[in-house]
């Protein structure tokens, strides 16, 4: 068992290891850069502190200590007030408040079969799919999890040449749209296939070739299917009708991807996060033209904003000492700027325009714990933390309440519309 | 005195192996890219000490491992909602018989300290007392992430495929 668990091992880590993909082009550049900047500082540091020590103190010497104190914040920024763990009060028990706001999930469907949520379609029942071989979806279901029934929705088509099976799912208009990868002759296509929710046989509705990256950010507007291709510069948002045709792009969406239908707007370099940078500073409404444009301090890291609320993280051309990480979060206009006790990954940005994941370092609990941005509280979900669970398609949706956690011991459903 | 290795011919030569170690360590291709760029700009800064003295090549991969595991680098990505978990690229003509992907999932769910110790063992084949001055850990600690890691792993990936994925339930 032990040799064969060896052996598994080595073969595994061998083989994905041959998965990686290649190095960025400019790689050499990119080092050189975050070489002379880091070099920059640091003679910028030691000329600060000889002028402590010659100054005694005066403001250069305020500015060098800044990292004292409770606020995790390396610089002085500006309109973010530093909160305390103290400042968070205990967290709300979540389970106890709003009862029936966190549900189990069955592992199982009534049939017998494992499954992966896929959507919710009402606040008792998700589309949920199966496969038949690891990864290879073969059909979609409705699954009543108050009443324990399943219904099969459409079978999955899985057509030769598949290179990446269907596992993004969205419903609207009674439909539910899915999309795959194939390749022939060394070229990539993404093709986009339809069912009806009622049930009944799935159908191609577009296809297109695939250059770079992957579909993104799906969603159904009311006739047409909406998705983001490519990244960074490079990315554009896509639209086709239901009924099928061939996808067209939008018109002045270069650069831009989905952030919460029908708000765009530019994620910047996803690669490489700098000092400064501001994820989604700029969206725009596709459907009015209105724009908003982020007013967040500036901070020692990378703001990643939602449609309303921005939240703070850590660059990548930085090496951070432990006292200088910053988890500000703020409100898009620039209201209500925070700088929160140091996490240890606040991730998966805002959730339902109004909740993070947050793991106070220094906190102490053994469950998933969420930060509500309007209120300022601390909200324990009583899910113990372990690996990461499933989590359904529903992509970037401020609209989304649905949030699910998986650990060791099942799936969990949080309904994040029932917090008040 | 110069052995004719200069910072650009190491980079160029070797990213793509290191590449590989980062995807290994991280499971993510941006994570990896971040933690490949952030070896590299470290091992320029020191390049002028380095390179005659050790081989470069071990300085940067230790250098990774230890960023790897530093806490500030475990956020966003991992547990995004907004995406169902990387895991749509699938080859079958890979599936080799000692390659299981079930095992990497497990591997991938494990705390980043016991992931990384199993990736210096079976990946980068070092002994314990290596992984222990990588990691600036005591070789007792390097031994009990190992057998912890392993007994996730070995509760978790069992080979028959039904019992391995329903029920487990383990200690924490």
């Amino acid at each position: 068992m032990s040799d064969e668990l060896d052996r598994t091992l080595r073969g595994t880590l061998a083989t994905v290891a041959g998965d990686a993909p290649p190095p960025v082009a400019d790689l050499l550049e990119r080092v050189e850069t975050g070489h002379r900047r880091r070099r920059r500082r640091r003679r910028l540091a030691a000329a600060l502190s000889i002028a402590v020590v010659l100054g005694g103190t005066g403001t250069v010497g305020v500015a060098a200590r800044s990292g004292e104190g409770a606020a995790p914040v390396a610089a002085k920024p500006s309109g973010l007030a530093p909160v305390p763990l103290s400042g968070l009060g205990e967290p709300v028990q979540i389970r106890k408040k709003w009862p029936g706001a966190v549900r189990s999930l069955p592992a199982r469907l009534p049939n017998g079969r494992e499954y992966r949520p896929a959507t919710m379609l009402g606040p008792d029942s998700m589309l949920v799919s199966t496969w038949s071989s690891f990864e290879r979806t073969d059909a979609l279901w409705e699954y009543d999890f108050r009443d324990r029934r399943v219904r099969r929705v459409a079978d999955v088509v899985v057509p030769p040449g598949a290179k990446i099976f269907p596992s993004d799912f969205t419903v609207a208009g009674g439909q539910v749209v899915w999309w795959l990868v194939t390749r022939a002759a060394g070229a990539e296509t993404v093709q986009f296939w339809a069912a009806p929710l009622a049930g009944g046989k799935s159908r191609r509705i577009a296809a297109m070739p695939l250059a770079g990256g992957r579909p993104a950010d799906m969603i159904v507007d009311g006739g047409d299917v909406v998705w983001t291709l490519g990244g960074g510069r490079s990315a554009a948002i896509y639209r086709v009708p239901l009924s099928g045709g061939a996808p067209r792009k939008i018109p002045g969406t270069d650069g831009l991807r989905i952030l919460s239908w029908p708000w765009a707007g530019a994620p910047g370099d996803e690669r490489s996060a700098r000092v400064g940078d501001v994820r989604f500073k700029s969206i725009r409404n596709l459907q009015t033209g209105e724009r908003r444009t982020a007013n967040v301090a500036s901070f020692k890291g990378v703001w990643d904003c939602s449609v309303n609320w921005c939240v703070g993280g850590p660059a990548s051309d930085v090496v951070y000492k432990s006292d200088e990480l910053a988890t500000p979060v703020q409100r898009r206009n620039g209201r209500d700027g925070r700088s929160l006790p140091v996490d240890a990954g606040m991730h998966g940005g805002v959730l339902y325009e109004r909740f993070v994941r947050y793991q106070p370092r220094e906190l102490r609990t053994r469950n998933h714990v969420l930060y509500d941005l309007e209120t300022g509280t601390l909200l324990d979900t009583g899910i113990r933390r372990g690996s990461s669970g499933i989590a359904p398609s529903d992509r970037r949706d401020g609209r989304n309440p649905w949030l699910l956690q998986g650990n060791e011991s099942g799936t969990f459903l949080i309904d994040l519309s029932k917090i008040r | 005195m110069d052995d004719g290795v200069t910072y650009e011919r190491f980079v160029t030569t070797r990213a793509r192996a290191l590449l590989r170690y980062a995807y290994v360590l991280t499971g993510d291709p941006d994570d990896a890219a971040d933690l490949l760029q952030e070896g590299l700009i470290r091992l320029r800064g020191a390049w002028p000490r380095v390179v005659n003295k050790h081989d470069p090549e071990g300085y940067v991969r230790t250098i990774m491992a230890r960023q790897h595991i530093s806490a500030w680098r475990r956020r966003r990505r991992e547990h995004l909602v907004g995406s169902v978990p990387e895991r749509q690229y699938v080859d079958p003509g890979l599936e080799r018989a000692e390659h299981d992907p079930r095992l990497w999932e497990a591997l991938m769910a494990l705390p980043r300290r016991q992931r990384t110790v199993l990736v210096l063992r079976y990946y980068e084949d070092l002994a314990d007392e290596e992984i222990a001055r990588v990691l600036r850990i005591s070789r007792g600690t390097v031994r009990s992430q190992a057998a912890r890691a392993l007994g996730k792993l070995r509760a978790e990936w069992g080979p028959p495929l039904d019992t391995a994925m329903t029920g487990v339930q383990h200690e924490r």
